[in-house]
């Protein structure tokens, strides 16, 4: 298969995907069964990632409206990944940075594993996101932290 | 001629310079005119962009 043949079918696997709602981003399933989908594409060709031409690809979507996506059907392994992303933030409208990853749906089968789970989730909320928590939110997260909390020692003083 | 370079051949291309000047006006040819390979002074390609506006296939 040639290389403008498997960029079309990487389009495509994206579109697919989009509309599947396997995403579980509603912004994301809804743009994405709009007709025709507004999506255009950037794909690196060369080796080395040309910055500008993408920075230059944004701007054009942005001025016509349209969604941007860039793909990189090269990206293979995550030192590949590493690579890309540590190469796009050699360009300053990129930015790498540490981030804590909140789990979604922390709790669906309200096993203990998941409870504990929940209580992690919170926790890391209350550390690392409390700057962006609003009104009464803060005593709110406390509380679902205590009683969680008790809920983990309880399922685990009766196992 | 491999396989790569006739798909590489029969592809639209422009200038990097151009495409950098007006990337707006390249993405709107696209639409109508399928992907463009952006070629840098020396004719090497860079990068690709296209616009497609047709339905994916669906799913199964």
């Amino acid at each position: 298969m040639g290389d403008l043949d498997r960029f079309r079918r990487c389009q495509e696997h994206l579109a697919l995907w989009l509309r599947s709602s396997l995403t579980g981003c509603h912004f994301a399933t809804s743009f994405s069964s709009t007709k025709p989908l507004k999506l255009d594409y950037c794909t690196p060709i060369s080796e080395a990632i040309d910055l500008a031409a993408i920075a230059g690809f944004i701007d054009g979507t942005a001025t016509n409206e349209v969604v941007a996506v860039v793909l990189f059907p090269s990206v293979r392994t995550p030192a590949d990944l590493a690579h890309t992303l540590v190469t796009l933030s050699g360009d300053p409208r990129w930015q790498l940075g540490e981030e804590i990853w909140l789990a979604p749906w922390p709790l669906s089968s309200g096993l203990t594993d998941e409870w504990g789970a929940l209580l992690d989730a919170l926790e890391k909320v209350r550390s690392f996101r409390r700057q962006e928590l609003v009104g009464g939110e803060p005593a709110m997260v406390d509380d679902l932290i205590r009683d969680v909390a008790r809920i983990v020692r309880h399922r685990l003083g009766a196992a | 001629m491999t396989e790569r370079q006739h798909s590489e051949t029969a592809t639209a291309s422009v200038a990097r310079d151009e495409f950098l000047r007006d990337p707006a006006s390249v993405l709107r040819r696209a639409e109508t005119e399928g992907p463009i390979i952006i070629r840098d002074s020396n004719g090497n390609p860079t990068a690709m962009v296209s616009a497609p506006r047709d339905e994916p296939p669906s799913v199964g």
